[in-house]
């Protein structure tokens, strides 16, 4: 937990753009909400390695997210079932079911609906409430953070270097 | 605005914070774009790599999962030559397959020289098989194998059944084909005579000690001494006084209540008797009806008047008929166990789909305009060689274990293929269904025509053996399977050639008959479970061979009937002597007891009271004439005293008169 806080406030320190931080937040968010093998959880991974994206705030927040999802199963899964069980909707779902893509990324259940619409729905806000806070933090309470021991660490392991080396590439 | 400043100012700080060099301040320079070409660089080489590696290695990967499925699922070796997977449409082409015989390692279960089959390739991602088109040919069955396969496990010896047919079929081949000896007729018939005569002589036994215990309560010979001892006495009393009289009536008293308690003891022993007696009649009338009966019953089980009885082609298709009835069973009992095995995994399904519903999250099924069951096989088309000489080319269409999703049954065909005929020579027609409770019923129809037979021994009998050296037969039938079998089937044979061996009248009788046979008709019905069917076969073949054995053999059965019948006559005649010396001993009570009653009416209620009153009259009368005569006596004593007394007064007139 001490390291995963460490990552990202050195992530924040970083030279990182705010939009890649942002969107890695938004993508984790994704990614951690929805089954990782369904079709937001793949879509999200071949995002991952198409955008210039901060893996590293990703990887940490994918663990976060994926975590709150445990909690925010019965939500998701009544805002599934209020759709999936809306007789209005009855035909569209009806013929979404006819394809094999629906059936095979399991829409047709609660649960997996309910998190991917949830998740679709807060990605754009997620997205700029992320970027927003990253320079909110970077004009406020940046130059206190760097002072911390344990970010100057980081930012001297070799781990950092090869990220960096990665990262600029 | 204020946003981006800031971003710019962070930035720069950044960049101060790193150390700066010159090699930032180019990228700074030179903005990154937001598509990072090594991740997109690097994606495309692992989603490549893994398509590559799929297609390449698909076939080895195929050929490993199909043989390690049958070696596990069956228990024993697979072996493919070769495996070839096409990727649009999606299918599979199979080469040279041997499915090794679990029970029997040096021959195959199946094995065919190739099969293709084309997939739906969206309904196998979400786990189901759907195969549009499945071709096999060279399919063989317990084919031999050039080395024997390795068996991994046994399946269970579910011949049981098939052991106890061979053994009831070797049972059958016992009993001859010839008209059956009085010894034994009796010795098969279960005898009413034997058994009615064992009655008589338990009701006897029975009978016998209860009349003994009523005879024994009765007075024996000193008893019955006494009792005249007694009797004479008091004949001989003399009454002489009242006393006397007392004691008379005393005694009297006595012998009557004796008497009247042994009366009691005859009346029951005389009850007894009769009571005995109508049980035993009643017995003995029923040995004497029963060899009757006996007569009847061995008459119904044998064709004495009923000829039809004799069905010869039970005789000579029996056999034949129970061997393709074993073969059915013997397919039915190895699927059985897969059949079994789906129902446990259909089970099991159950189960963990309400496990899952327990978790958040469910499931919500919404019509498909063309659902799919677990596996399918749309169509199917099949050559499989039975034997040398016969090819079958099969065909099926709509083949699941869940017919019941689809809304219409699965559909079969199988036909001969023949190698000079112009129509196949045999045609089946059938469907099936599997209802959602696992119940599967089929039904269909079949046609033979022109089949030509070859050489087969028919029967092995103790007397008779017979061989079908030529002929073709033509048929037609019809079967149904829902919880029961249903199956009628009609045959014609025609251009028949009997030969064979017989050793008995009857046997010789029905060669002859049968060597002279053209054309005959067999119908043949199994019906019942499928694992213990009950089989009916009728030819008109039975009416020729009982027209002939009826004239021929109907002297010998009057002569069996007569001897029959005098033998049970004979039985009866020997339970008879046995049970009337027996009968005679209670005759013998029946006189005792008798003989008693007389004696004791000897010492009647009346009679004795005829004693005491004889003699009561007696004495009276003795004593009034007794009183009497002193009567007289006193009278005449006094008449006497009084002329003596006039005398002495009349002497006084004499004197006056002279």
């Amino acid at each position: 937990m001490f390291t995963l806080l460490a990552k990202i406030l050195s992530v924040l320190n970083s030279d990182a753009e705010p939009h890649q931080i942002a969107s890695a937040v938004a993508l984790a968010m994704l990614a951690g909400l929805n089954p990782l093998l369904g079709g937001i959880g793949l879509l999200v991974l071949v995002l991952i390695f198409s955008l210039r994206v901060n893996l590293s705030t990703f990887i940490a927040l994918f663990a976060v997210f994926s975590a709150l999802s445990i909690l925010l199963a019965p939500l998701m899964a009544s805002i599934g079932e209020l759709l999936l069980k809306n007789e209005n909707w009855l035909e569209l779902w009806t013929n979404l079911y006819q394809s094999y893509w629906f059936r095979l990324f399991e829409y047709n259940n609660t649960l997996t609906l309910g998190a991917a619409v949830f998740s679709v729905i807060l990605f754009i806000p997620v997205f700029f409430i992320a970027k927003w806070l990253v320079l909110k933090y970077r004009a406020a309470l940046m130059a206190f953070v760097n002072k911390f021991k344990v970010v100057q660490s980081l930012k001297a392991s070799k781990f950092y270097q090869v990220y960096q080396t990665v990262h600029g590439a | 605005m204020t946003d981006t400043k800031n971003e710019q100012a962070v930035d720069k700080k950044d960049q101060d914070a790193v150390g700066g060099n010159e090699q930032t301040e180019k990228e700074a320079a030179k903005p990154k774009g937001m598509i990072r070409p090594a991740g997109i660089a690097t994606l495309a080489i692992l989603v490549g790599g893994v398509g590559a590696g799929t297609y390449f290695f698909a076939d080895s990967l195929a050929h490993y999962g199909i043989t390690t499925a049958l070696a596990k699922s069956i228990g024993a070796e697979a072996n493919i030559e070769e495996v070839k997977v096409d990727w649009h449409p999606l299918g599979l082409k199979i080469n040279s397959l041997q499915q090794t015989d679990p029970a029997s390692p040096q021959t195959n279960l199946f094995q065919f020289e190739s099969a293709s089959l084309k997939m739906n390739l969206g309904e196998l991602l979400l786990g189901k098989y759907i195969i549009s088109d499945i071709s096999v040919t060279g399919l063989k069955f317990g084919s031999a194998r050039n080395t024997p396969g390795s068996v991994f496990k046994a399946l269970e010896d579910t011949e049981t059944g098939v052991q106890k047919q061979e053994t009831s079929a070797t049972a059958d081949e016992s009993s001859g084909l010839d008209i059956p000896s009085v010894d034994e007729l009796l010795a098969k018939a279960d005898l009413l005579t034997e058994k009615k005569a064992r009655a008589l002589e338990k009701v006897w036994a029975e009978e016998k000690v209860a009349v003994q215990q009523a005879i024994d309560a009765l007075p024996d010979k000193s008893r019955l001494k006494k009792y005249a001892q007694d009797w004479r006495a008091i004949k001989n009393i003399k009454i002489k006084s009242v006393d006397d009289l007392n004691l008379l009536k005393q005694k009297l008293k006595q012998l009557k209540s004796d008497v009247k308690a042994d009366k009691s003891s005859l009346k029951v022993a005389k009850a007894q008797v009769k009571a005995s007696r109508k049980e035993l009649d009643v017995a003995y009338k029923e040995l004497k009806a029963a060899p009757k009966q006996d007569w009847q019953n061995i008459k119904q089980q044998l064709p004495i008047d009923d000829p039809n009885a004799i069905a010869i082609s039970r005789v000579l298709f029996g056999e034949e008929i129970a061997g393709y009835l074993e073969t059915a069973q013997k397919y039915y009992l190895k699927a059985k166990p897969y059949i079994d095995a789906h129902k446990e995994v259909k089970d099991n399904s159950k189960i963990s789909a309400g496990v899952e519903q327990g978790a958040y999250g469910e499931n919500i099924e919404f019509a498909l305009e063309k659902p799919y069951p677990d596996w399918l096989v749309e169509n199917l088309e099949m050559s499989a060689q039975v034997s040398a000489q016969d090819t079958y080319k099969v065909g099926a269409q709509n083949i699941t274990a869940q017919t019941y999703i689809l809304g219409k049954p699965a559909t079969y065909q199988i036909a001969s293929v023949g190698t000079k005929q112009q129509e196949p020579a045999f045609e089946l027609g059938g469907k099936y269904s599997i209802a959602q409770t696992g119940m599967f019923s089929t039904d269909g129809e079949w046609q033979l025509n022109g089949h030509k037979l070859s050489p087969k021994s028919l029967s092995k009998s103790k007397n008779l053996t017979v061989k079908l050296e030529e002929g073709a037969v033509n048929g037609i039938g019809s079967y149904s399977y829902t919880d029961e079998l249903n199956s009628k089937s009609k045959l014609n044979f025609v251009e028949t050639k009997f030969d064979g061996s017989s050793d008995s009248e009857i046997a010789d009788l029905t060669l002859n008959t049968l060597k002279g046979v053209k054309t005959f008709d067999l119908d043949v019905s199994v019906t019942g479970k499928l694992d213990s069917p009950d089989t009916s076969i009728r030819s008109n073949l039975d009416n020729r061979l009982n027209k002939a054995f009826k004239q021929a053999v109907k002297q010998r059965w009057t002569q069996v009937e007569d001897d029959t019948k005098q033998a049970l006559a004979s039985k009866l005649q020997n339970s008879l002597d046995l049970n009337n010396a027996e009968l005679a001993k209670l005759q013998d009570m029946d006189l005792n007891i008798d003989n008693i009653e007389v004696q004791l009416k000897n010492y009647g209620q009346g009679k004795l009271d005829k004693i005491v009153k004889d003699k009561q009259k007696k004495y009276e009368e003795e004593v009034k004439a007794k009183a009497k005569a002193e009567l007289k006596k006193q009278e005449n004593k006094l008449k006497d005293k009084l002329q003596d007394k006039l005398k002495d007064k009349l002497k006084d007139f004499k004197c006056c008169e002279e």
